[in-house]
């Protein structure tokens, strides 16, 4: 495998994670932040 | 003194930002330049010895720039004054401060970028929840044209930056009411301008929210009448300087040719009769980014629904939509301007909806913006080819190209033969010259240039090479990445002193030192 096709392969993952994580990592801090106000929804 | 508030959501976000830009700049280092990368580094460059040579000869006289632009252009006949300096002025100074180097261009693309980013995301989280804003922030930075253009050393983003700026200052103004804020929005319009054109028509999207807002009669009362003009005449003041000095070099001429000449020969639709023209920006984009029209489906939705602010989304879409279809050089990735509003509308339904499909979508989006994405970083040694050229030249000796195509440009090779050759002895003659000519046309325009090597990418459809491949002695062949690039030299080659000339395609006409 040459050097490209690895950057490749580690940026495609990187790409995938990345939006990924930051979504699921904001949607719990919403959760939390809902628990903690109790009741008013902020989205 | 008010302190900005960084929320936890916040911190999430610029750490996405920083993770997306680590990616992007990653990039830089696979993949060769482009055509237009090469032309807007080389005007970079330009207007750097520019500055530094007003400093050094202390000279404003008009003639003499111009006669230096002159000078320039015939060693490098791919500068194109016609285009708006504010990027290239941008990288000048980078360029100066951090040395010359594609890296160093192409992370200003990246910063106005990432620039942009951040004001789409404070602009939507100041009308909309922090979800919506994240959702359609990642919509935004992984949309395939934002990925391609944006770790490229183009334009696109400089416009992007300002515009978003200028809308953002445009928003406090309408909360404010205060005159100097629309005088404001007047000068970030004109850096929008400085970036590219086509941020000009933020202006009149401006103008329909201060006269038909809240979109029930127009109202013409004499304190929009005040708010519209504080914005146009410093946006005028400021831009009036900058069409005159254009008109003199004759840049307005050369923009006339590049849009006209240039859309009917990329085949773009011309004719207000045909139906491609009207629909150019639902078809065209398509090919590098297929989720677009599934994108406008909720920005349809949301409008049926008569959603918060659905009124000013639309407008802001018809506006760019309308004056983009009605410019004659379209370009693809300027869909990006009128898919704004789509980005957040879609992000609107997705905050909405739950949360394995939301996952499901975006997972499915950055597939497609990868698959496009990642097959467009491919390597090439053009850097190799200039070192080539420089360490074998003869004394007196210059290049010509008889192909302009993928992957070596005549652009590229400017670009990275001007650290090699600070003098700037070597001339590039691009294929156009060669254009259409008889072999014995050839022959002498190959004597008179003192061209010594040629340069053919075998991918071409060009095929005048074949007319004098006889003279010529193949020196190194490069094949790499599927691509294969010919380096020739002439065989009959003898240097003469003879006044300095080069042919520039654009105006088809042979321009000679000063």
């Amino acid at each position: 495998m040459d050097e490209i096709t690895i950057v490749k392969i580690i940026l495609s993952t990187l790409m995938f994670v990345i939006p990924v994580a930051t979504y699921l990592i904001a949607e719990a801090i919403l959760k939390r932040i809902y628990k903690k106000e109790k009741g008013e929804r902020l989205d | 003194m008010k302190v900005i508030k960084i929320s936890l959501y916040d911190k999430i976000f610029i750490i996405y930002i920083i993770a997306l830009s680590a990616i992007l700049f990653s990039t830089f280092f696979f993949n060769h330049i482009w055509a237009d990368e090469g032309t807007h580094m080389l005007l970079a460059i330009f207007y750097r010895d520019l500055i530094s040579y007003i400093f050094r000869t202390h000279t404003i006289s008009f003639d003499q720039l111009y006669k230096y632009g002159i000078n320039y252009l015939i060693s490098y006949p791919k500068l194109q004054i016609a285009y708006t300096p504010l990027f290239h002025i941008t990288a000048s100074i980078a360029f100066s401060i951090f040395g010359v180097s594609e890296f160093v261009g192409r992370s200003i693309s990246l910063l106005y970028a990432l620039g942009s980013l951040l004001v789409f995301y404070t602009l939507v989280k100041k009308f909309f929840a922090p979800k919506i804003a994240l959702i359609a922030s990642i919509l935004f930075s992984f949309s395939p044209i934002f990925l391609v253009y944006n770790s490229r050393a183009m334009m696109d983003s400089t416009v992007f930056f300002w515009l978003l700026l200028s809308i953002y200052t445009f928003l406090i103004a309408l909360k404010k009411n205060n005159l100097k804020y629309y005088a404001l929005v007047g000068f970030f319009v004109f850096l929008a301008v400085m970036g590219k054109q086509t941020g000009v028509f933020v202006l009149l999207f401006f103008l329909f929210m201060i006269f038909k807002n809240p979109f029930k009669k127009i109202n013409w009362n004499l304190e929009n009448f005040k708010k519209s003009f504080a914005m146009i005449a410093v946006f005028t003041v400021l831009i009036l300087p900058y069409l005159f000095v254009m008109n003199k070099v004759g840049g307005i001429k050369l923009n006339e040719l590049v849009a006209i000449g240039y859309a009917s020969e990329q085949g773009e639709p011309t004719s207000v009769l045909d139906y491609n023209f009207w629909l150019y920006y639902l078809l065209k984009p398509i090919i590098t980014s297929p989720l677009m029209p599934v994108l406008l489906l909720p920005l349809a939705a949301y409008s049926y629904k008569k959603n918060i602010y659905w009124k000013q989304l639309l407008l802001f879409f018809f506006v760019f939509y309308f004056c983009l279809t009605l410019i004659p050089n379209k370009e693809p990735r300027f869909s990006q301007f009128f898919m704004l509003p789509a980005y957040l509308t879609s992000a609107y339904y997705l905050a909405k909806t739950k949360k394995h499909f939301a996952i499901f979508f975006i997972f499915i989006y950055i597939l497609v913006s990868t698959s496009v994405f990642l097959p467009k970083i491919v390597y090439y040694p053009t850097e190799q080819i200039a070192q080539f050229i420089c360490q074998n030249n003869k004394p007196g000796g210059n290049v010509a190209f008889f192909s302009e195509d993928e992957p070596v440009y005549s652009s590229s090779l400017m670009w990275y033969t001007i650290p090699l050759d600070k003098e700037k002895n070597i001339r590039f003659y691009r294929s156009c010259t060669f254009k259409q000519s008889s072999r014995g046309e050839i022959l002498s325009k190959i004597d008179e240039s003192n061209i010594y090597f040629v340069v053919y990418s075998t991918w071409s459809n060009d095929k005048t090479i074949e007319k004098i491949k006889d003279k010529l002695e193949l020196r190194w062949e490069v094949v790499s990445n599927g691509y294969t690039t010919q380096i020739y030299t002439y065989k009959d080659f003898n240097y003469k002193d003879i006044k300095k000339c080069n042919f520039i395609c654009l105006t088809n006409e042979m321009i000679c030192a000063q």
